[in-house]
């Protein structure tokens, strides 16, 4: 699996144009869910707080990966919008900026390394880090929220 | 997905092997899977490879995500026996699954197959490709990706799979299909080679990587010296044997069988694209059987799978799925006979039911009855309650989808 860390609300703000962009959510329903930044809950906090704050959101949707584009055929996304917030690693970003070339597609996650899960004790660890996140090398988190946690619970070689 | 290329020639992989080892070959179906080198298939054809040059292999085990080390675990729970025997495991996974393997096999010795590149993309066009590449490599992030030509050139690692290095040769026997020679595997599924040999031939309930269990009869055959119509996927390959695959009698059954499916679950059955190739091929347009209906409430209370009993033609694929492929057994039948019905968990809501979301369930489903949940939305203002918990920043009056 793939770990990313969604950007502060602030910062996705800035990339945003209240006046001029329509904006469309995809949230990816796989790794980004398992690590607390997609889903159906991400995608809707993130949909309400921009709303909230008189953003013009047009359409939301949760795909299974976002990183198939058979999967991406597969959902028929019919975008009005012109800018597209995915909620996924960077594959998923890749994935929609090739097949969305007229939008601007969004880029609000960072990844931060390849994962092992374990889903019965809701943890998962990084195993290999992305450039830039070496520290993280090793280091566990809570399932669905990404909340960091204490000591190690899964043995296994890291790969650094 | 996670973008991995075989790392090993078969000659390294032979050196790390002695003759005396027992070995169980372990595959990922998932990310791995799809760039062409782990699954059911290219497992049998290792396994034909090293049995060939007298290598001893007891076993393959399919996990349905081999970098959750829960499944992996539960597994190795599940088939305690064979892997207290084996001496070594072959890992047809990612860098993450061989962590896993070695983690749950420490006094094993596990030989990986491949390396991790980082995270990609299926694209229709190319293939997998490595859009957001690992530290390791030196190359940049690249939303048009790199082909795994491009990678095994760059690092100078292994093309496709191993029977690219050397092609099995298994013993072929003979056997008359539809009155025409065929060669075959000797001992292998009939079914399977029918497949192997582009015979269209219809099956619901079976898969290579599940095994058979004749629950669907729709790929019964004529077999000369055996009495009635036969499964092909559950009869063991025989030389000499004479297989008759189309005829009228095969061709009615298997109508009705489709006929009485689509009166049982509905026509919204139909959207299952294994059922509809069937329909069209066998040219049905009309049904002759009018059955009771399902009309059964679906479960969407899982954040990731949805479950329409209505749809079930009880195949046990998706039971057979979590069982093999991921050790959870969260989907099971319940009652017997016509009352017979697929559950989750204690019949609870599949919420409930302890799943891993692996997905293998929904993979396998041939008629759709499990399927990932899949939300697309038009936004066109505040629903009721945002009134109330947003009141001061609200732009709009409603918000409905």
């Amino acid at each position: 699996m793939i770990f990313s860390k969604i950007e502060s609300y602030e910062d996705i703000i800035k990339k945003l144009d209240k006046k001029d962009d329509k904006i469309a959510i995809i949230s990816c329903n796989t790794c980004a869910r398992t690590c607390g930044n997609g889903g159906l809950n991400k995608l809707n906090e993130l949909g309400f707080r921009l709303i909230r704050d008189g953003y013009n959101v047009t359409d939301e949707a949760v795909v299974l990966y976002a990183c198939s584009e058979p999967i991406l055929r597969e959902a028929k996304l019919n975008i009005d919008a012109n800018t597209i917030i995915v909620l996924s690693c960077s594959a998923g970003w890749s994935c929609f900026t090739r097949n969305y070339p007229d939008k601007k597609v969004l880029k609000v996650t960072e990844d931060i390394g390849l994962v092992i899960t374990d889903v019965d004790r809701e943890i998962f660890k990084v195993i290999m880090p992305y450039k830039g996140h070496e520290s993280e090398l090793g280091k566990e988190y809570r399932t669905n929220t990404g909340e960091p946690l204490v000591g190690e619970k899964i043995k296994v070689r890291c790969v650094a | 997905m996670i973008i991995s290329v075989r790392s090993l020639s078969y000659d390294e992989l032979k050196r790390n092997l002695s003759r005396d080892d027992k070995i169980v070959l372990w595959s990922c179906d998932t990310c791995v899977k799809h760039c062409g080198i782990a699954g059911m298939e290219k497992m049998t054809v290792l396994e034909d490879m090293l049995k060939e040059d007298g290598y001893n292999v007891i076993d393959k085990e399919l996990i349905s995500e081999s970098c959750q080390i829960n499944l992996a675990k539960k597994h190795k729970k599940a088939k305690e026996d064979i892997f207290n025997a084996a001496t070594a495991i072959i890992t047809l996974t990612c860098e993450l699954g061989y962590q896993c393997v070695r983690a749950v096999f420490p006094k094993t010795k596990v030989i990986g197959t491949a390396k991790t590149f980082g995270s990609g993309n299926f694209s229709n066009k190319k293939g997998p490709i490595l859009t957001s590449p690992l530290p390791t490599t030196g190359l940049a992030l690249d939303p048009e990706g790199y082909t795994l030509n491009k990678l095994t050139e760059t690092f100078n690692l292994q093309q496709a799979f191993f029977d690219a290095d050397k092609t099995p040769n298994p013993e072929k026997i003979t056997i008359t299909v539809d009155g025409k020679p065929l060669a075959v595997k000797k001992d292998a599924n009939l079914l399977d080679e029918l497949l192997a040999n582009r015979m269209k031939i219809p099956h619901l309930c079976y898969d290579s990587s599940l095994g058979s269990i004749g629950a669907c009869r729709m790929c019964l055959v004529k077999i000369e010296g055996k009495r009635g119509l036969i499964p092909s996927c559950c009869t063991q390959i025989e030389d000499g044997m004479i297989v008759t695959t189309e005829d009228e009698e095969i061709e009615n059954l298997r109508k009705s069988i489709l006929q009485m499916i689509i009166a049982e679950c509905g026509d919204e059955i139909q959207q299952s694209r294994d059922i509809r190739f069937w329909l069209r091929r066998y040219k049905i347009t009309e049904n002759r059987f009018k059955l009771p209906k399902k009309d059964e409430a679906v479960d969407d209370s899982d954040e990731v799978l949805i479950r329409d009993p209505n749809r079930c033609i009880l195949c046990g694929r998706c039971v057979r799925a979590c069982a093999k492929l991921s050790g959870q057994k969260v989907i099971n039948f319940a009652n017997r006979g016509s009352d017979t019905v697929t559950i989750t968990g204690l019949n609870d809501p599949f919420a409930n039911a302890d799943c891993a979301h692996c997905l293998a369930c929904a993979h396998y489903c041939p008629t759709n009855a499990i399927t990932p949940k899949a939300i697309s939305k038009k936004i066109t203002g505040y629903p009721f309650w945002t009134l109330i918990t947003y009141p001061k920043k609200m732009t709009r009056s409603t918000r409905a989808g």
